[in-house]
């Protein structure tokens, strides 16, 4: 294994702002992810350009993208000039390397939606071949998918890791693999946690994440809760162990990030809470280049 | 664009408005079914989960936005 490197997922609201900023000062953010989208208005906040340049200038400045929707079928205008903007934000700037979402988020006639899985068939993989070869030519770097926490049925969450695995086969993309999210389809649908990381293509993880979520009551079924990846609760403790099961298990493994939605770290204690995950995720990712070696 | 293709986007448009639309998982389902898809998907829609169903249903109200 390579000496994986721990950073934070940058959005740009106030509180996360808060948050991250004893981090920054004492130093310990080792490398930086940022939403790729929200640079692209130009409209970025006047604290975060000296961030991304700080981070770009070192080599260890990383994009991670929103709303192109790799698996959309129809490809739309709206999606080639989301490759625009992303063709001129790495040219303004250096990242090392380009994730995005496994699903799709728009139809015709939708322009935002929420990531939605889709059954792995043939026509599935080819549009997500041609799509991640669209974001390999304007990127320029390595491009990736990550694992989406949604799944529709059992099959649907046992099969990801092999529909990811055909669709970054011929870009040799990599894999950013979202333990929160592989944690919500562990409870789900209460498989074996070791058994389903397995499932996935871990020779070819590039990047983790971590983050936190929340347990839905639904209507259908009120006495088994849903986990949600809603990134505004602190990271539970079985991430953590996935952490460190996985970590291993990914010898290309170059970044662990943690990730935290801005607007919900109002409170000191929530953003003491979050310093917290991230010195407790530093450690372990420390801890495991130190047996490597 | 192929007929498989075809297919999936017609799925995929589909799901979107039938999750857009709400109502009980069993009835997204089955309004979804109705559309008579190909073997494939209509495999993936007799095995979904309900919770999930309405999981996805509540993130398509929330989230969509219409194109500009």
């Amino acid at each position: 294994m390579s000496s994986p490197r721990a950073g934070v997922s940058l959005l740009f609201e106030d509180d996360l702002r808060l948050a991250l900023l004893p981090l920054f000062q004492a130093g310990i953010v080792e490398v930086l992810e940022v939403s790729v989208d929200l640079t692209f208005d130009g409209q970025t906040p006047a604290w975060v350009t000296p961030l991304l340049d700080f981070y770009a200038e070192r080599g260890v400045l990383y994009a991670h993208g929103v709303h192109f929707s790799p698996l959309s079928a129809v490809f739309e205008e709206r999606q080639a000039k989301w490759l625009s903007d992303l063709r001129e934000a790495f040219s303004k700037r250096k990242y090392q390397h380009l994730s995005e979402h496994f699903g799709f988020m728009t139809v015709p006639g939708l322009g935002r939606g929420a990531p939605l899985p889709l059954p792995f068939t043939r026509a599935a993989v080819d549009v997500g071949r041609e799509n991640l070869e669209r974001l390999a030519d304007a990127a320029g770097t390595p491009v990736g998918l990550e694992n989406l926490a949604l799944a529709l049925s059992m099959r649907d969450a046992c099969e990801q890791g092999a529909f990811l695995d055909a669709l970054l086969e011929p870009t040799d993309g990599f894999l950013l693999l979202d333990l929160h999210n592989l944690h919500c389809q562990i409870h789900n649908f209460g498989l074996d946690p070791l058994q389903h990381l397995s499932r996935y293509p871990l020779s070819r993880v590039r990047e983790i994440h971590l983050s936190g979520g929340r347990l839905h009551a639904t209507h259908a079924e009120p006495g088994r809760p849903f986990r949600r990846d809603t990134h505004d609760e602190e990271v539970p403790d079985e991430v953590f162990a996935l952490l460190e099961l996985a970590m291993p298990l990914c010898p290309k493994l170059e970044i662990v990030i943690l990730e935290r939605l801005g607007g919900t770290l109002g409170l000191e204690t929530s953003r003491t809470r979050f310093g917290d995950d991230y010195a407790r995720m530093r450690d372990i990712v420390h801890a495991t280049r130190k047996v490597e070696s | 664009m192929s007929d498989e293709r075809e297919e999936l986007a017609r799925y995929q448009a589909a799901l979107v408005a039938e999750l857009g639309a709400g109502g009980a998982s069993d009835e997204i389902v089955a309004r979804l079914r109705a559309c008579g898809f190909d073997a494939e998907i209509d495999r993936a829609l007799s095995e979904a989960d309900p919770r999930a169903i309405e999981i996805a249903s509540l993130l398509a109200r929330k989230w969509g936005r219409p194109a500009r």
